[in-house]
């Protein structure tokens, strides 16, 4: 079984007790054949914590939350959950995959990859059949995050006569319902229109009143002091920078290296001039 | 004359229109849309395979109209049915059956110049279509009256392999996204193309939207794959079950049973 860690440090005559990183990532190295994605990324997420992975496309964010995830593998470097290393046969154990698919779950960035069942309803539904809930318990449970998430009226729905928000809200149903621990986000409002961005980060905002760990991989730079804490900034598989949001984003020069903004001109009156800022975000320009 | 490109949009657009069309049927408010989809899967079967069975052009006849019968009553328009399954039909079993008109051998019925029909022949023929439209038809009652994830359910209450049923599903879902790939890789062509494409710009097109839509739906099945993982599958599929059949149900699974004897008496 899972089970935490607790290091105790006595400091001063005091003992503290310390909750060891949720996630530790130690020099991760994966490959698609020939491409490195993950590049010797070291990382520690503690429980509780908000934590954006920022990169531009082809930066690792994906494979990243793939390997936390426990659906990759490092080919060097290792991954811990809550002290447990993230190995194959660790997950083909029954006892130890439960566990832990009950306490992460992960949010595909294409939700067409995510709902592969017949109707909205199943789709909640098979998460909790596969960990064998109780039947009833289930019922109980998909209603309600049907509920949350103001998706009732699409119940009978199939998942794929339904619009890009509406499957990305299913999508993000299907993980909350088993109310994990830890939330696993792949570009969680790529492709949605404003209204909708609003109101998956809403959601995100109040979900678990704010205890949960929340890791969100993106590139949308709007959203990072929304819905982070602390932030790793990717570039070629690698960690290129970490910190608190603002401190990441004040670094213009490093963003604009890694491709997450970029100059360019717009009208001004009567004349063109030259800008700086990430595109994500509603603005005007006079 | 349309381009192929043209032709093949269309081709596309038709297929997502049928799929559409046969989800609203099923969610109508039609008599067998109404009954429990075990009841119902239990029953056309029976139907079907005493329809397969019968010696008695009768009995195959009399089921036939009781088709006809359940279509009205559940709101399926007959000249649908004629377009998706009488004609297909028809033209498949006829290439088959027509021939035996003429070269089963037995006594003749007429004879223009060398050509002879023979009574088994047309037996036989008549057998053939009357015996495959019968089939199609029930079977096209219960995809067009019970949504499709129901039909599934339905099979796996009755032991049907759920390697089987999970495929089917997910075949039926993902053709969707497929076709949507498929339309928009040929609307994206469409909009660079001037003029009609010559034959051999035709095929190569063909070839390679053929293997770029296998990669892509490669690419789709290991995801879905890691997807499933992630939420706990480890090769076991688990459904709800959540029919339940009422009094009216039990009246249906009656009536067909009493169908499937009375069928089955007339023909042996």
């Amino acid at each position: 079984m899972l089970a935490g860690r607790i290091r105790r440090r006595r400091v001063g005559g005091i003992t503290d007790v310390v909750l060891s990183a949720l996630f530790d990532c130690d020099r991760v190295v994966y490959r698609y054949d020939a491409v490195i994605a993950v590049n010797g990324v070291s990382l520690s997420v503690q429980a509780g914590t908000r934590v954006a992975l920022l990169g531009a496309n082809g930066s690792g964010k994906s494979t990243l939350l793939r390997l936390l995830d426990g659906l990759y593998y490092p080919d060097s470097g290792s991954i811990s959950f809550d002290g447990n290393h993230l190995e194959r046969e660790h997950l083909e154990q029954d006892e130890f995959a439960f566990a832990f698919r009950r306490r992460v779950g992960l949010v595909f960035q294409n939700p067409d990859v995510q709902l592969f069942n017949p109707t909205v309803f199943d789709e909640l539904a098979f998460g909790p059949l596969q960990l064998r809930w109780e039947r009833e318990r289930i019922l109980d449970r998909v209603n309600e995050t049907l509920d949350l998430l103001e998706i009732g009226h699409l119940r009978n729905r199939p998942p794929h006569r339904l619009s890009g928000g509406e499957k990305k809200r299913v999508a993000l149903a299907s993980v909350l319902v088993l109310d994990p621990e830890v939330l696993l986000l792949d570009e969680p409002t790529a492709a949605l229109d404003p209204r909708s961005q609003s109101q998956i980060i809403d959601l995100l905002i109040g979900w678990g009143e704010g205890n949960k760990t929340v890791i969100t991989a993106t590139h949308d730079l709007g959203l990072v002091e929304d819905i982070a804490d602390y932030c790793y900034l990717l570039q070629n598989g690698k960690v290129a920078s970490e910190g608190k949001p603002e401190q990441v984003l004040c670094d213009q020069a490093l963003l604009a290296s890694a491709n997450l903004i970029h100059a360019h001109r717009h009208y001004h009156g009567t004349g063109i001039s030259p800008h700086v800022h990430p595109h994500t975000h509603p603005h005007s320009h006079e | 004359m349309k381009s192929f490109v043209e032709r093949t949009l269309r081709g596309l657009l038709t297929t997502a229109e049928y799929a559409a069309t046969a989800e609203q049927m099923a969610i109508s408010r039609g008599a067998l849309q109404r009954v429990d989809p075990r009841v119902k899967v239990a029953g056309i079967l029976g139907l079907i395979v005493t329809a397969v069975a019968s010696r008695r052009l009768a009995a195959i006849g009399g089921l036939f109209v009781l088709a006809l019968i359940l279509a009205m009553v559940s709101r399926i328009p007959l000249g649908r049915l004629g377009v998706w399954v009488w004609t297909p039909v028809l033209l498949f079993t006829g290439a088959i059956g027509v021939p035996a008109i003429f070269l089963t051998p037995g006594r003749a019925v007429a004879a223009w110049g060398g050509i002879v029909l023979t009574e088994p022949g047309i037996r036989g023929a008549a057998f053939l279509i009357s015996r495959a439209e019968t089939a199609a038809t029930l079977s096209a009652l219960l995809v067009l009256t019970t949504p499709w994830p129901w039909v599934l359910k339905a099979l796996r209450i009755f032991r049907c392999p759920l390697v089987m049923v999970a495929i089917l599903g997910m075949t039926y879902r993902y053709i969707f996204v497929i076709l949507q790939t498929a339309l928009d890789m040929f609307e994206s062509r469409k909009s660079r193309t001037v003029g009609v494409l010559a034959a051999s710009e035709r095929r190569r097109l063909a070839a390679s939207t053929a293997g770029v839509l296998l990669s892509k739906s490669l690419l789709l099945a290991g995801d879905v794959h890691l997807a499933m993982r992630s939420r706990g599958f480890q090769g076991e599929v688990y459904l709800l079950q959540d029919f339940r059949a009422v009094a009216a149900d039990w009246c249906w699974l009656a009536g067909f049973a009493a169908v499937v004897l009375v069928a089955l008496r007339m023909s042996f």
